[in-house]
């Protein structure tokens, strides 16, 4: 190559560098002016990164340096053509940032590993299961968002009367379908679907997460994969035939409700958050079931009333429980008027599908309750729950967002009912501990009802607390209890 | 007289030193070979600009190993370390079929040096652990080191990140060495 032809090469490769696309910056870690380049790839590296790439193995990028090496014209057109922009929206269309660490350059070759090698980062279907409960977390908040924004569009949209639920019939997804629903089915490959049968599973229940949820959890039941899915499909099957009736019959009036008037996006959703402090004495039953009043609207400082006021009268007109319920929309407090039985026609209901019939007689005490009016929360709560009564301090979760480790102690201890067990030298260090090895021993249960849960609080270190005893009764107290006893 | 005496002791017993140079195209694993052999453990390596040195100790044998820079315009400065050199070890990725050409040029334009005619050639055919590395027969083959008169030569597949057959190139070394050593 003249030397003419080299001067050419080189300020063609400065006019990529600072291209709209590649904006002078590495690609992986985006610090400005990288002097490597991974031509194969068509990405700008800093030198770190290019360290990295290189331990990735030259037959996967093919590292070079800007200033140090000769460049081809096929090399620079590649990087042209291909660009930083261009590369990451391949590689990683999922967002995961880039572990930023100084120091140390093991987390940065793993996240290249699967960036490059694994393809974790794709939306292609690579059995990819959550490693770590950080990269489950990261996945969290990334599909939270996502999860809000779809469930709101088809919130209303309910699948016509069937006592069945659809089966899959793990056809081949048509191009155009796969382009339609996509985006969409990326949630549910996050939670470890194969993407077509996400896709079918979406048609078949036009929309609805949840159905589509199901009807993949059913499939997989089926199927009998591993346990950890089991635990899932079993729990959410048996919500699905408690609830199937109100499926049925809310379908109907539901196409035909007006959305909700909405104060924040996400104030509106119905929590999973059961009553997890009634402590009944069939806890386990309890928790399967998953069909205690919830409240609607929680967000620390409203009274009791509005926090079990939204405990929804199911829709299908065989309850003679129902009210007509306002949402505030500037506080987002629910009010119930009793005096005005709903009409058919214009009732708008907060929860409108899940509300099975095991519930009416609590439902009912609530009302009383609350029609009668307790000035206060823990008096209410000692009417309800005798044995609470010496540490209700339960309610000063509610109370006081930040709890002492002494109330998280209680709580726990009420969630077991074996205090003496449990609160021998537990400090909240060993309790954030614990759950996060418990979280990190099954994020798949967890994943089902993070995204209720997560606008209730601003705190999720204290709070995850009552939300995960929920869960760990299903299935991981066993393991954990171990711990406790060290 | 102790000076004397510490010579015939060094050559009694083969206390020797030899100054090696490592050289190669960039990313075949030169800096990555010299700190397993010196640390024995697989680092994360920065490309190298400028060269690394290290010492190692093996059978009694000092071995200085350079390792210099492989990128494309730090190459012209190889010939500035070509002096007193024993042996050179030549690193070539053996997954890096595209480039074989390259750096069958290079290495000829190494051992084509007259400071560097008396050295051994050591070739280590690296990354022997990628699925399309080539054997060492292919690599002898590619690089027509059977047509190489005024050289002895040797092709060690090995595998730095393990550590295989490294510890074979270097005794290759200290046994071919002793002829021109003395």
């Amino acid at each position: 190559m003249s030397k003419r032809q080299q001067l050419r090469v080189q300020s063609e490769l400065k006019n990529v560098v600072n291209s709209r696309a590649n904006k002078n910056q590495c690609a992986e870690c985006a610090s400005l002016y990288p002097t490597w380049a991974s031509w194969n790839l068509g990405i700008f590296l800093c030198a770190r990164c290019a360290s990295c790439h290189r331990k990735l193995g030259s037959h996967l990028t093919k590292v070079k340096s800007l200033t140090l090496d000769n460049w081809s014209e096929e090399q620079v057109m590649n990087l042209k053509k291909i660009g930083n922009k261009n590369s990451n929206k391949k590689w990683n269309p999922r967002k995961i940032p880039f572990p930023y660490d100084d120091d140390d350059t093991k987390d940065i070759e793993k996240y290249f590993r699967d960036k490059y090698i694994l393809k974790k980062y794709m939306f292609e279907p690579t059995g990819s299961k959550f490693e770590t409960f950080d990269e489950f977390q990261n996945q969290r908040d990334t599909y939270y968002d996502q999860y809000n924004n779809s469930n709101s569009k088809i919130k209303n949209k309910k699948l016509k009367s069937s006592n069945n639920l659809p089966k899959l019939s793990h056809r081949k997804i048509s191009n155009f379908e796969n382009s339609l629903y996509s985006k969409h089915a990326d949630y549910f490959v996050n939670l470890g679907y194969k993407k077509d049968h996400a896709i079918e599973a979406i048609i078949l229940a036009q929309g609805d997460n949840d159905l589509a949820l199901e009807i993949l959890n059913e499939d997989n039941s089926m199927n009998d994969l591993d346990a950890s899915n089991k635990l899932i499909s079993t729990r959410n099957y048996s919500d699905y035939l408690s609830n199937n009736k109100n499926y049925s019959n809310n379908s109907e009036q539901d196409e035909d409700a007006p959305p909700l008037p909405k104060r924040a996006a996400d104030i509106s959703k119905p929590t999973t958050n059961k009553s997890w402090w009634n402590d009944d004495d069939d806890n386990d039953d309890n928790l399967l079931k998953e069909d205690d009043p919830k409240p609607a609207v929680f967000d620390g400082t409203s009274d009791y009333n509005a926090s079990t006021a939204s405990t929804n009268p199911s829709s299908n007109g065989q309850n003679s429980n129902q009210y007509q319920q306002y949402l505030d929309p500037t506080t987002g407090i629910v009010y119930m008027d009793p005096s005005k039985p709903i009409q058919p026609q214009n009732q708008q209901f907060l929860q409108p599908q899940i509300q099975p019939q095991p519930q009416q007689p609590q439902q009912q005490q609530m009302f009383q309750v609350q029609q009668t009016g307790f000035p206060n929360q823990q008096l209410f709560f000692q009417q309800q729950n005798p044995q609470q009564v010496n540490n209700n301090s339960i309610l000063s979760l509610y109370n006081q967002p930040q709890a002492q480790p002494q109330t998280v102690q209680n709580t726990f201890a009420n969630l077991n009912q074996t205090p003496s067990q449990l609160q021998q030298n537990l400090t909240l260090n060993q309790l954030q501990q614990q759950q996060q090895i418990a979280l990190g021993a099954n994020p798949m249960a967890f994943s089902i009802q993070q995204p209720q849960q997560q606008p209730f609080y601003q705190q999720p270190q204290q709070v995850l607390m009552p939300v995960t005893g929920n869960i760990m009764y299903t299935g991981m107290f066993p393991n954990t209890a171990g711990f406790y006893q060290q | 007289m102790g000076s004397s005496f510490s010579k015939l002791f060094s050559k009694l017993f083969g206390n020797r030193e030899m100054r090696i140079l490592m050289l190669g195209l960039d990313s075949a694993g030169k800096t990555t070979i010299l700190y397993k052999l010196k640390l024995n453990k697989g680092i994360t390596t920065v490309p190298t600009v400028g060269f690394n040195v290290e010492t190692v100790t093996y059978k009694n044998i000092k071995f200085n190993v350079w390792d210099v820079g492989g990128q494309d315009r730090i190459r012209p400065l190889w010939r500035h370390y070509f002096s007193g050199t024993n042996a050179l070890i030549f690193v070539i990725d053996s997954a890096d079929i595209d480039r074989i050409e390259e750096a069958k040029s290079e290495m000829y334009k190494i051992i084509n040096d007259k400071e560097m005619k008396d050295a051994l050639l050591l070739v280590f055919a690296n990354k022997k652990d990628l699925p399309n590395a080539l054997k060492p027969q292919e690599i002898t083959r590619r690089l027509e080191l059977e047509n190489l008169k005024d050289h002895i030569w040797c092709v060690v597949a090995s595998n730095a990140l393990s550590g295989q057959g490294l510890i074979e190139g270097l005794s290759w070394i200290s046994n071919n060495s002793k002829d021109s050593g003395n």
